[in-house]
Parts: structure tokens; sequence; C-alpha cells
């Protein structure tokens, strides 16, 4: 067996630094940069595809409340239609009268119209308005119509308060005093 | 045997030297091992080029989706609010309480020996409770007795539409005055009764006020 002299150990020495060096340089500046940047690209397509999907979840969920929103707008519409436009101390002691003369009621003292809140926070375009029908005399069976037409034809409005007392003069004739709460805008 | 002199043997020597240098065995190995590297990093390279390009193709698409995700969702936003307004008009159009019907009840259940002389009836609109106070006037041999029937009778009557129907007397007080009933002077009880029930949670509509049924 032949005995490696100096300077093939030395060259030996050399191969083996520069082996070593390009293994360090591959992996350093080549092969992980590249799986660094591999790793980041698959977070980035996961986070894209987390969003695009929720995305589409969004206008698919956006369509079906437009289904629905249909149905409300009519509703709303509905609504708005049954509130003239205008101050509500124009117009609605006058439409009031003209219901009361209606069921044959003369003489019904409308005050109030003060502003309360709508209850409901989603009703932000409207406002409560609390108001006071005294109605002078009337019969039982006459203001039993005269309470069913107006909570059928006044569907925005509720009778908060009824009194009813017999006159002294005249038992079969009653004073009656309705306060309700209709909304406005 | 013949003795045989190998006059190369020095430049055959070097030859073999050569050959067997560690330096040039070094080198082509490490040119090996490098070639190895590159066929690798190219792979690696196509590999991640693939999923760069899968990387721009979600950035188009979500480029493509956002605006209209954002589009959806200020629509949504809105729509929301108007189903919301609808429930609201909904829940306080068909939440009201209706008192013809409790009137047309009261109107039955008065008998002729009961005269009614004040109503009053309350709704915030907010309690669970429907609270009423009736006073009157009851007659009858035993005054308190007709008071009292007609304060039972008018609480089961309203027990068959309303829930959790509460009658009790406020006052009972017997009068001196007498009233005719059939013509013959019968003695008076003055009373007053508080009614409390639940607010019904949906109440079918009244009937409609039709002009015909007042006409005949």
């Amino acid at each position: 067996m032949n005995k490696l002299s100096k300077d093939q150990i030395q060259k030996i020495f050399l191969s083996t630094l520069l082996m070593i060096g390009l293994i360090y340089c591959y992996f350093t500046f080549l092969i992980t940069p590249l799986g660094k940047s591999d790793v980041q690209a698959a977070a980035r397509i996961e986070d894209l595809d987390a969003k695009i999907a929720r995305a589409r979840t969004a206008v698919v969920r956006a369509r079906s409340v437009e289904e629905q929103a249909r149905t409300a707008a009519d509703t709303v519409a509905q609504a708005n239609d049954m509130i003239p436009e205008g101050a509500p101390i124009a117009w609605f002691p006058p439409r009031m009268n003209a219901f009361f003369t209606r069921h044959n009621l003369r003489n019904v003292g409308i005050h109030g119209g003060g502003s309360s809140n709508a209850a409901d926070p989603a009703l932000k375009d409207f406002h409560g308005s609390e108001w006071t029908f005294e109605v002078p005399q009337a019969s039982i069976n006459q203001l039993g119509i005269v309470l069913a037409g107006l909570e059928n034809e006044e569907k925005l409005m509720e009778i908060t308060r009824l009194s009813i007392s017999t006159q002294a003069d005249a038992p079969e004739k009653q004073h009656a005093s309705l306060t309700v709460n209709t909304l406005l805008k | 045997m013949p003795l045989t002199i190998n006059l190369l043997h020095e430049q055959q020597y070097l030859l073999k030297q050569s050959k067997r240098d560690p330096l040039k065995l070094g080198l082509y190995a490490l040119g090996g091992v490098a070639a190895l590297f590159v066929l690798f990093y190219l792979v690696r390279l196509g590999s991640s080029a693939t999923v760069m390009h899968e990387v721009r193709a979600r950035e188009a698409e979500w480029a493509k989706q956002e605006p209209l995700a954002t589009a959806a969702a200020k629509r949504e936003a809105n729509l929301t609010n108007q189903i919301a307004a609808a429930a609201a008009i909904t829940k306080r159009i068909e939440g009201r309480f209706y008192w013809a019907p409790l009137v047309e009840i009261l109107s039955r259940a008065v008998p002729p020996n009961v005269q009614l002389t004040g109503f009053t009836g309350g709704n915030d609109g907010k309690a669970d409770k429907i609270s009423l106070v009736l006073e009157g006037i009851a007659a009858g041999d035993v005054p308190r007795f007709a008071a009292e029937q007609f304060r039972t009778g008018f609480g089961e009557r309203l027990g068959k539409t309303y829930k959790n129907v509460t009658t009790a007397f406020r006052s009972l007080d017997e009068t001196t005055a007498t009233v005719l009933v059939n013509g013959k002077p019968t003695p008076t009880a003055r009373f007053s009764i508080e009614i409390n029930f639940d607010r019904p949670s949906t109440v079918p509509a009244p009937v409609p006020a039709s002009t015909e049924r007042r006409k005949r």
C-alpha cells in the first residue's frame, strides 16, 4: 500500500474544504430561501383561499338576503304609504276627524301629537306619537264599532289607554277617552 | 531468465501519479455533486414556480372577488336594516292589543241588573299584562251577591279568550239607594273591580266594522 505524500494529503484536505463550501453555499443561498419562499407561498395560498371562500359566501348570503328583502321592502313601503308627508299636526287631526265623522261621531276632541321613541331601535326612520281622542257621546255599540274600525284601518296605531264613563243625565250614552300611540316619520 | 530493463519506468510512474492526483479526483467529485445539486435545484425551482403560479392565480381571483364581497357586505347591511325595520313594523302591527273584542265581551257580559259607570283600561305596549278597572252598580235582593256573580261571570268569559285572568274587587259597598228591577225597588251596591290578564302574543285582527252591518 502506497503511503500518501504530504502534497497529496494537502490536496485531499483542499478538496474536502471545497466540498464543504459547496454544500454550505448550496443549502444556504439556494435551497433554504427557496424552501422559505415555498412555505410563504403556501401560507399565502391558504390565506387567499380562506378570503376567497369568505367573499363567495358573502356574495351568496347577500343574494339570499336580497330575496328576503323584497318582502321587507314591500312592508316598509306600505308603512311609508300609510304616513303622509308633512307635519303630523297638519294632517293627523283632519284624518281622524274624517274617520270619526264616517262613524257618525261628531265633535271628537283630538289633542296631543307629542313625540316619543319608536321603542324598537330597528325603526330608526320612524318615531312614536301620542294622541288623545275625546269622544263626548256615543253608545257602547257605536264605540265598539269605532274601536274595531280604528284598529283595522290605522294599522300603525295602538290604543294604549281606553276610558269609558257613563254620563249621569244619559246612562245609555258614554263619554270615551282614547290614548293612542301611532308611528310617524 | 532474461533481464529486461523498463526504460519508460519514470514516465509511466509520473502518468500514474497524475491519474491518482487527489485534487483532480476531488474536483471531479465536486463537479459531479454540483451537477446533481443543480439538477435538484432546477426540479425544486420548477415546483416553486408552480406554487408561485398558484399564488398569482389566487391573487387574481381575490382581486376579482374582493370588490364584489365589499359591495355585497354593504348591500347586505342595508338590506338587513330594512328587514329588521320590516320585522319591527310587522311585530308592532301584529303585537297590538285589540280593545274592540274586549269591549264586545264586556257588552255581552253585563246582565240587566248591573250598570257600568266607568271603564278604564291600560296597555303601555311594553308590559306583559293588560289591566282594567270596571266601576258600576249592581242591583239585587243581595246586591253584593249580584256584583260577585258579575265579577265571576265576566272573569270566566274573559278566560275563554285571554290567559291568566284575575279579577278582584277594589271596593264593594252597599248603598242606600234603590232601583226598580222588573218594577220592584231593589237594593244596590257600588263596586269597583280590577281585572288583569296576559297580553296576548298574537291575537287575530278584529272583524272590520262594515258599513252594511251598521245600516242594518
